[in-house]
């Protein structure tokens, strides 16, 4: 099934939860990114329960501040979560 | 209001734009915009918003110019290292634009002060140039409870962000993001990096942005977020969904008193 992630067509063999999905696309920091499916916003609670379906739209928002210093860092590696743009 | 002819010079390229004209430029003259952070985002859109003709322009930030600021700030210059932030700002709007006055509010925003200071000349726009989610949570539930459009931008890396808030029409910044992350699961905080242009370029929208609002025209970025991607060189807008349960500027808020959230200090 096709779905578009941040405005990328993602090719997935089967149904997945938005919470795989969430691991498929290798989002980090989940309990820091804004969900939005389809039209509405996805609480960070309702990952697990969530069906992702073939058409959906999905949209990952990442928090970002000013670049001035006070920036989160990620816990595993270099790459900062803000930044981190599904391809 | 009469134009001298040094004024129909200057603002010339404005005012043969019908969507300007004498009256629209007259507007921009008479109009009061809050720049919250004179750095990456602030400077860019503070000068513009300046040459514009705006004609009261307030600066808040604490801060003194250090060196590592010049990569992207561009109102500030290497002999103003070691100046308050503010104090550069403002001398850099009155050698472009006699036209221009300009109010400095040397300090931070805290709940104690936001309101003061956004009543202090009761501005028409405010512009969130800050570096940090304590004040972009803070600025939005201000500009939120005093009925105040903003423009919300942020950058990192080569990533940009930016939406705006009109009273009423459309979702505010606490919808999309609900609470600012928790700074105990903040593990350390140093450098990100960030491309000087990246400032520049979300900046400048941020003043389209308030012009645009000051001048009534066009449609400007409420219900959408604007990701801009330096490296691919893409821009996109998300429609934002609305969300009505918004402790803030939903159906029934609860967010009455502005919060001063913690903010890790800086180890660097």
């Amino acid at each position: 099934m096709k779905i578009r992630v941040n405005g990328n067509e993602v090719l997935l063999e089967k149904a997945v939860s938005l919470k795989e999905l969430l691991t498929l696309q290798q989002v980090r920091t989940p309990e820091y990114v804004t969900v939005q499916l389809n039209d509405g916003f996805i609480s960070a609670s309702g990952f697990e329960d969530t069906t992702i379906d073939d058409g959906d739209v999905i949209e990952f928002l990442y928090f970002m501040g000013g670049g001035q210093g006070n920036e989160i860092q990620p816990r595993t590696n270099g790459e900062v979560f803000q930044a981190h743009y599904l391809k | 209001m009469k134009f001298s002819q040094e004024q129909m010079e200057r603002y010339s390229r404005h005012i043969i734009l019908n969507e300007v004209g004498v009256k629209g430029q007259i507007k921009l003259l008479e109009s009061k915009v809050l720049i919250i952070g004179t750095g990456g985002l602030g400077a860019p859109a503070a000068m513009y918003l300046a040459a514009a003709g705006v004609g009261t322009i307030g600066l808040v930030d604490a801060d003194a110019v250090e060196l590592s600021n010049l990569q992207r700030q561009i109102i500030h210059s290497t002999k103003d290292v070691g100046k308050p932030k503010v104090i550069s700002g403002k001398e850099t709007i009155n050698d472009m634009n006699p036209d221009v006055n300009v109010m400095t509010y040397h300090e931070w925003v805290s709940s104690a002060n936001i309101t003061d200071i956004i009543k202090d000349q009761d501005y028409d726009f405010i512009i969130d140039g800050t570096d940090n989610f304590p004040a972009k949570f803070l600025i939005n539930d201000a500009c939120v409870l005093l009925h105040k459009p903003f423009s919300h931008a942020g950058i990192i890396r080569f990533s940009g962000q930016t939406m705006t808030y009109v009273p009423g029409q459309g979702p505010c910044y606490r919808c999309v993001f609900l609470n600012p992350p928790a700074p105990d699961l903040v593990p350390s905080c140093k450098e990100a990096g960030v491309l000087g242009v990246m400032g520049g370029i979300m900046g400048t929208i941020q003043a389209s942005e308030a012009i645009k609002y000051l001048l009534g025209i066009g449609d400007l970025l409420n219900g959408r977020l604007l990701v801009f991607e330096a490296l691919d060189m893409e821009f996109r807008t998300v429609k934002l969904a609305p969300r009505t349960n918004c402790v803030v500027c939903g159906e029934n808020p609860t967010l009455k008193d502005l919060i001063d959230y913690e903010q890790r200090a800086c180890e660097l």
